[in-house]
């Protein structure tokens, strides 16, 4: 998994590819809390070049949402391929995050 | 026919991929679509992610045996480990809530897993955990060797076969091996699509009466719909309009196993 991070004016911009799974997802998590204790309250995660999302990799984007929400922030995602968005559907996440199909549309949400 | 392949891999999260390859290879052996083979997999991935997490408290602390039934159109996995009880029953439903302080992520896993398979159950024995999850297609295209013969499940154990051509002594064992396929130890309503046949041999009709009699031990039943009058001249001839139920459509056929419960 690769994750590589933009720093934009109103934004952060995650770009994640690879496999989300019980191995690797607290990498993710890592990274994103590094992000948000270093200021950032606005987040998108970009999914196009995720293949596999399992629970683990939910959880933390659930744990960085919830921290980003209580200062005010955001945390929205993008370009999930339709496995992905499919277990964000299953798991009842795609009332709870804000999704769009592309990052460009993600980033000027904000 | 059911065949049965076992996998047995540590207790760690870099081992689950090949359990997840493991089971995708399996799914796709039961004719499961790639869809469906993704749920089994995927389902996989969070039971064995669960026993490592709840189980055994955490990796490298035991073996997860993982052991898939392949049969037409339905794949059956089994997980064992022996660590603790890890009974799901405490494991509420997620709630799907605008509030996510709701969300209850540990459940999330077994959600999906819920979810994504259509039979999910436990069992605890002494020193064992059993989780069993069963995933079926509703329409599964089994693959023959010879083209002449499609199979399909069109529900739990009732079968199309659509045999094409002529029913000589040649073309009979690809028909003799889909028959076969699907009149294994349980009960099946197998029918006989005949619209593409143009002509049966004695060959051809012996098949179609031993596999009657195969179906008919185990409480099933084979029966044929859409004959040629060509076809169906010779089943006269023989007598066996009589034996076997003929019907003229396949939906006919299909709302008589309705009508015999299947």
């Amino acid at each position: 998994m690769d994750i590589s991070i933009t720093e934009m004016n109103r934004v952060d911009l995650v770009t994640v590819s690879g496999r989300i799974d019980s191995s690797n997802a607290t990498q993710l998590g890592e990274r994103l809390n590094e992000q948000i204790d270093s200021g950032s309250v606005n987040l998108v995660v970009d999914l196009a070049n995720v293949e596999y999302m399992s629970s683990a990799g939910l959880r933390e984007l659930v744990a960085a949402l919830k921290r980003v929400k209580k200062d005010g922030g955001d945390l929205r995602l993008s370009s999930p391929s339709d496995r992905v968005r499919e277990v964000l559907d299953l798991a009842g996440l795609s009332t709870i995050f804000e999704i769009y199909d592309d990052q460009v549309a993600a980033v000027g949400s904000f | 026919m059911a065949e049965t392949r076992q996998l047995t891999v540590r207790g760690r999260y870099d081992c689950i991929p090949a359990v997840t390859n493991f089971v995708g290879e399996a799914a796709a052996a039961a004719g499961l679509d790639d869809d469906a083979a993704f749920h089994c997999k995927m389902a996989v991935d969070e039971a064995c992610t669960n026993v490592i997490e709840h189980a055994y408290d955490g990796e490298d602390k035991g073996a997860i045996q993982i052991t898939c039934e392949i049969e037409p159109g339905t794949c059956t996995i089994e997980i064992v480990d022996h660590g603790k009880v890890f009974d799901p029953t405490v494991v509420p439903e997620p709630k799907v809530a605008q509030d996510i302080d709701d969300l209850m992520p540990g459940g999330i896993g077994l959600h999906l897993m819920r979810k994504m398979m259509d039979q999910v159950s436990f069992r605890f024995e002494p020193e064992r955990n059993v989780l069993t999850m069963t995933k079926s297609s509703p329409v599964a295209l089994v693959q023959q060797e010879s083209p002449g013969v499609i199979v399909k499940s069109i529900r739990q154990n009732v079968w199309l076969i659509a045999p094409e051509g002529r029913l000589d002594a040649t073309a009979v064992p690809a028909l003799d091996d889909a028959l076969n396929h699907v009149l294994s130890n349980s009960r099946a309503w197998v029918i006989i699509d005949m619209r593409q046949v143009t002509y049966i041999s004695s060959r051809g009709l012996k098949t179609f009466v031993s596999s009657w009699r195969r179906a008919g031990d185990e409480d099933g039943n084979l029966v044929l719909f859409g004959m040629v009058s060509r076809v169906a001249s010779v089943f006269d001839t023989v007598g066996f309009t009589h034996l076997f139920d003929i019907y003229g459509t396949l939906d006919e056929a299909i709302r008589a196993a309705e009508s015999k419960g299947y």
